[in-house]
Parts: structure tokens; C-alpha cells; sequence
């Protein structure tokens, strides 16, 4: 089953909405899948992640998996508008102090 | 009603005479039905089990016991093949009850009229069958939705179980909680003259009534503390009194108010069975009582309540005439005393304990004996709770399958927060749904990689002080100590799960369990 996600390109920054609900290990294959290209063709990408009220360890995997794909190029990401129980997670694995979250996309663009 | 259509009819003709065979066969297919013919009892029941309608000459119905035996409108339909001129001397005659007796020789649109006749009765029984099917069912999710209400949850001091079973035809048992706070709650049981569809709902009428009739009292401006037992259900006499004169019904009630603070149970009587009282301090049980009628009988009636103190050990149970007046084989009732002194010898138990064990003397009691009237029984034991007591349990079984974790999370989140208990955190329900998320996705991909498809078990339970989940699954055992903790500088994609599951719950464990499964414990404290 394929994962729709959004792309918006703000420069030269891919801006990408996660899809809503969950970020599990039912789903992280499509989601690994669905952002091949985007890490292939962006060096800086933007995950918004308002939507998505749950995020379990392979979903923290796909995200380490594009933060290291991009650092190879010497790129970056960020991710933004975390739900509280996501927030919580990250946290737990320190991955706050790997990857920079920020409040809003706007923060996230600016912090770039 | 479904209209009925003329198909064609399965049918057996059972008869020693050729000539028979012939006239009805050809009668019959001529108008398109299927026949097959017989001239031996032997096997006769086996034949008539593929049929839709069965020819049956008495001389064949001799050797055949489940014609003799059987009832009219019992399928397949029978009809009794009478030769004329032929008599069978009154010894001999065969007396069975088919559904329709055929004259023969007769003639060809007189063989088919009957078989019509037989087809519209069958159809227009089937139709019935379903009627009454659904009618059954409707009434069974009357009493389970409306009849039955949910236990309190938390209690400061007292713990509440019941049991019920309902007669096949619904008889219009209730039992409804209202639960103030951790201190106070009241129970209202009661009983609905007659039965089925007309009792069920004025059951489910009276707790809605009650229920609404308490709300309004709450919100009416000045009101001071909680409505009295009396006063509820004098509002409600005054609203339900013509309904059920008009029904020609009435309703027996129990009200009751358990005060945990002050020690207090206040209830209004009307023409309900006597409420059980164990005193643990005397070591005895009194026979609650009041004076007033039943709800119906009289639109002046006025409720009075009365009250009695309790102490810890106390157990109050109160219950419908189901259980009082159902009979054993020998024909006695089992009785309002011998309810009670069950009551005292399993007084020293908790309250679920209790009613299992009443449960289990009035199943022994009546045996396999059909119930007559529904069976409604609820136990108060007052109290210091047991920190140990099960508040609930449920149970979820899933394929080895990762789309599943869904399921598995809304199972945990819906079973934590079902029950709104304060000392259930939204933060605690986030960590145990996450927890069991990480242990069920590793069953799946670890342990059961080799086997997918495989069921897993999920079990929860929720007691005071801590929340329990259990999963049990058939695949690899897992060693804990052989997996070292992850790095937590984004060096490693993989490996956070039971990081994850150690970091969030308070004990967690990987043990051989029953019947050669694997079980992972999770526990996590509670609260408070």
C-alpha cells in the first residue's frame, strides 16, 4: 500500500507532511519508500509532523535513516509541530539532541 | 411479511404401492417438482431430511420412530397418505401426527393443492421462526444495554459484583448504579410484572426514568447535597404512576444508598424481596424491609426510606425473584434463607468471590433446568478494598501480522481509558500504549518471523496500583541480557524498542508460560 505525503519545495528545501494517524512498523516501509526521491533530490528537508499522533521505534529508525542519507551529502533535516505523545518519544531516545525540532514550520525555515 | 412464492418442493413418497408412486409422481411432476419414492421404511428418516414435504403411508410409519415421534410443524412437512376402502383393524392402526392427511387415489389438482398448502405453511412458518429469532435477539440487547448497568468503579471503603442471566424470554429484571463519587453510589433493582418484549422495555423505561428523574434533581436551583432515595422515588412514582396503570403493569423496586462516609445504607422498599444484610460485627443477617407498594399499584403512595448503619465486613446483597423461586427437580424453591445463609458463610470473601460462589449454589440448585424468569443478584461488600483487588480484565488475540498494532494500541488506550480513573493518567496511558506497541512489534519480527499469521495474545488487567499487560505468543524465547542498550547518538537506526519498553514500564519480564507460549509481563504503577 502506498503512503501519500506532501512535498512543497520552498527553495531549496523540500517541506514534507507526514501523512496523519501513526508512524509504525505497519507503515514505515512505505514511508522509507515514499521519501527515496525526496532525500535523493533535497539536501535540506523539513518533516512536518502536525498530523501524526503517534510514532513508535521504526518510525524513530526512518527518520535517523533520512537524517543520515542527507548528512552523507552534507545535508540537513528538521522536523516540526510535533504532537506531545511524538515529542515524548524523541525525547526518550535523545534523538532531540541528533535531529532539530522546532515549534512551527515558519521556525523551521528560518532555522535553516 | 415475506411474500410466498411457488418453487419447486422436494418431495419423498413413502408407499409399498406401485400404482401410488405412479398417480403421485406424475401428479407432481407435472407441476415441476422434484420427486423421489420410496417403498421401505428403512432409511425413511434419512430420505425425509432432504426433502422439503414427505407422502407418508401409515403401514411405513411403523417402522420409522422419528415419524412417530414427531411433532406437527416439525420440518420436514408430513402428510398422512389414507387409502379409502382400506381400514386397519384398531389394533394395528398407526397413531402418529403428520400435518395433512391426502386422501387416495385423488385426483391430480387436489395432490397439488395440498402441496401448495404445504409450501405456504412452511413459508409462512419460516418467516415466524425469524420474526421470533430477531424478536429474541432485540430483546437480548434490550437487556443487555438498558437492563444492566455497569458496576461503580473506584469505591472509597466497598466493592460491587453481580450476576445475571436472563430467561429466554426476556422478564423484565433491571439493575442500574449511580455512582456520586468514590463515596457514595446508589443501586436500583427492581422487577417488571409479566414478561417479554412488554417487560423488557418498561424495564429499560423505568431505569431511563430513574436515571433522568436524578438529573433533574441535581440540576434544580438551591439544591443542597444529593436528592434522598424517598425523594427520587416519589418524582418517579409521580411520573411512571398512570403509564403503568394505563399498562395495567406495575414494578417491584429496591432503592438503595450506600454512604461510605457516613456509614449509612438508606433505602426505599417498594414491594421488592428483602435486601440481605450481613452484619460482620453480629455475626448474623437481617432481612431488609419496608412497608410500601410496588410502583403502579398506587398513584398516592407515598415512599418512605429507612436506613441501617454498616461496618467493615458488611455485605449487602440484593436480587430478583429469579433466583427465590426457581425450583430444583424435587420442586423446591431455593428461597430468600437459603440465600442468605449463603451470604454469611461466604461473608469473610470479597464481593466478586461471593457472587461466584452464590452463582455457583444456585446453578448446583437448579441444575440444567430452564429458567423461568431472569436472574439478577448484586453483592456490596463493605470495606477497605484489597490494593490487590482486579478492577477489570480484557483480552485481544491478533494475527502476527504489523498492520495489527493498530488494533493492539486501541485495545490498550481503550482499556486504560474506558473507565476514566484519575489515576489513570493520559501520560500513563501514552507509555503503556507505546510499551505494548514495542513488545508486540518485536514478537512479530522477531520472534515469530518464521511463522506469520500466528495468533498472539494480549491480556490486560487493572487493579489499584498497577496496570498488567500480558503477551503470550508461540514462537522463539527471547534473553534479555543477550541485547545490549542502543546508542543514543543517531549512530544506529534500530534496536530503541526495548529501550523504549524499559525506559516506560516499571517491571517488565520475559518468561516461559502455559502450554509451551512465550510471555512477556509489562506492568506499570499507577497514580496516587
Amino acid at each position: 500500500m502506498d503512503l501519500d505525503i506532501e512535498v512543497i519545495r520552498a527553495g531549496e528545501v523540500a517541506v514534507v507532511t507526514l501523512p496523519a494517524g501513526k508512524l509504525d512498523a505497519g507503515n514505515t516501509p512505505e514511508l522509507k519508500q515514499a521519501m527515496n526521491p525526496v532525500v535523493d533530490e533535497y539536501t535540506t528537508v523539513i518533516l512536518d509532523m502536525s498530523d501524526l499522533a503517534f510514532v513508535d521505534s521504526s518510525g524513530l529508525g526512518a527518520i535517523l535513516s533520512f537524517t543520515r542519507k542527507l548528512a552523507e551529502k552534507k545535508g540537513e533535516i528538521r522536523l516540526c509541530c510535533l504532537q506531545k505523545p511524538v515529542q515524548a518519544i524523541m525525547e526518550l531516545v535523545r534523538l532531540h539532541r541528533v535531529v532539530d525540532i522546532l515549534n512551527t514550520r515558519q521556525e523551521a525555515l528560518k532555522s535553516i | 411479511m415475506p411474500s410466498i412464492e411457488s418453487r419447486r418442493v422436494r418431495i419423498l413418497v413413502a408407499d409399498t404401492s406401485p400404482e401410488t408412486h405412479e398417480m403421485l409422481r406424475s401428479a407432481l411432476e407435472m407441476r415441476g417438482h422434484d420427486v423421489a419414492v420410496t417403498n421401505t421404511a428403512a432409511n425413511l428418516q434419512g430420505l425425509l431430511e432432504h426433502c422439503d414435504v414427505g407422502l407418508i403411508s401409515d403401514d411405513l410409519v411403523a417402522g420409522c420412530p422419528f415419524l412417530l415421534a414427531r411433532t406437527p410443524g416439525t420440518a420436514p412437512y408430513a402428510i398422512s397418505l389414507a387409502r379409502l376402502a382400506v381400514s386397519s383393524p384398531p389394533d394395528e392402526q398407526i397413531i402418529w401426527q403428520p400435518d395433512d392427511v391426502l386422501t387416495c387415489p385423488a385426483a391430480p389438482a387436489a395432490i397439488a393443492a395440498r402441496i401448495d398448502l404445504a409450501q405456504r405453511v412452511t413459508g409462512l412458518k419460516q418467516a415466524l421462526d425469524e420474526r421470533m429469532g430477531e424478536l429474541a435477539d432485540t430483546l437480548g440487547r434490550i437487556q443487555d444495554s438498558f437492563l444492566l448497568g455497569e458496576c461503580p468503579g473506584i469505591l472509597n471503603g466497598a466493592q460491587v459484583a453481580t450476576f445475571a442471566v436472563p430467561a429466554e424470554t426476556a422478564a423484565g429484571d433491571f439493575l442500574d448504579f449511580h455512582q456520586y463519587d468514590e463515596n457514595c453510589f446508589d443501586v436500583v433493582i427492581g422487577d417488571v410484572m409479566g414478561k417479554g418484549v412488554k417487560a423488557a422495555l418498561f424495564g429499560a423505561a423505568t431505569t431511563t426514568r430513574f436515571l433522568r428523574t436524578l438529573q433533574q434533581l441535581l440540576l434544580e436551583p438551591k439544591r443542597y447535597g444529593l436528592p434522598s432515595p424517598e425523594m427520587i422515588v416519589n418524582r418517579v412514582r409521580g411520573k411512571m404512576a398512570r403509564q403503568l396503570s394505563e399498562m395495567e403493569s406495575f414494578v417491584t423496586i429496591c432503592y438503595c444508598r450506600f454512604d461510605l462516609e457516613q456509614k449509612r445504607c438508606t433505602l426505599v422498599d417498594g414491594g421488592h424481596l428483602r435486601t440481605i444484610h450481613f452484619s460482620a460485627q453480629d455475626a448474623s443477617y437481617n432481612l431488609l424491609e419496608g412497608s410500601n407498594m410496588p410502583l403502579g399499584f398506587s398513584a398516592a403512595e407515598s415512599y418512605e426510606q429507612t436506613s441501617v448503619r454498616f461496618g467493615d465486613g458488611d455485605v449487602f446483597v440484593l436480587y430478583s425473584d429469579g433466583i427465590t423461586e426457581a425450583q430444583n427437580a424435587a420442586g423446591e424453591y431455593f428461597g430468600c434463607e437459603r440465600l442468605a445463609e449463603l451470604v454469611a458463610s461466604h461473608s469473610s470473601a470479597d464481593a466478586r468471590t461471593i457472587i461466584d460462589r452464590l452463582r455457583g449454589a444456585f446453578e448446583a440448585f437448579v441444575q440444567d433446568g430452564d429458567l423461568q424468569d431472569d436472574v439478577t443478584c448484586v453483592a456490596i461488600k463493605i470495606g477497605s478494598a484489597d490494593e490487590d483487588l482486579l478492577l477489570a480484565h480484557d483480552h485481544l488475540e491478533i494475527d502476527s501480522d504489523l498492520t495489527k498494532l493498530d488494533d493492539v494500541r486501541h485495545f490498550v488506550r481503550g482499556f486504560l481509558t474506558r473507565r476514566s480513573l484519575r489515576f489513570v493518567t493520559d501520560k500513563i496511558v501514552d507509555d503503556v500504549v507505546l510499551a505494548a506497541n514495542e513488545a508486540v512489534a518485536n514478537v512479530i519480527r522477531h520472534a515469530l518471523a518464521s511463522i506469520p499469521g500466528t495468533s498472539i495474545a494480549v491480556s490486560a488487567e487493572l487493579r489499584r496500583h498497577r496496570a498488567t499487560l500480558r503477551i503470550s505468543h508461540p514462537g522463539q524465547p527471547f534473553d534479555r541480557g543477550t541485547i545490549p542498550a542502543p546508542l543514543l547518538d543517531g549512530s544506529e537506526e534500530g534496536g530503541f524498542g526495548l529501550f523504549i519498553i524499559d525506559q516506560l514500564m516499571d517491571h517488565v519480564r520475559y518468561t516461559q508460560g502455559p502450554a509451551d507460549k512465550q510471555l512477556i509481563t509489562l506492568e506499570k504503577q499507577l497514580g496516587d
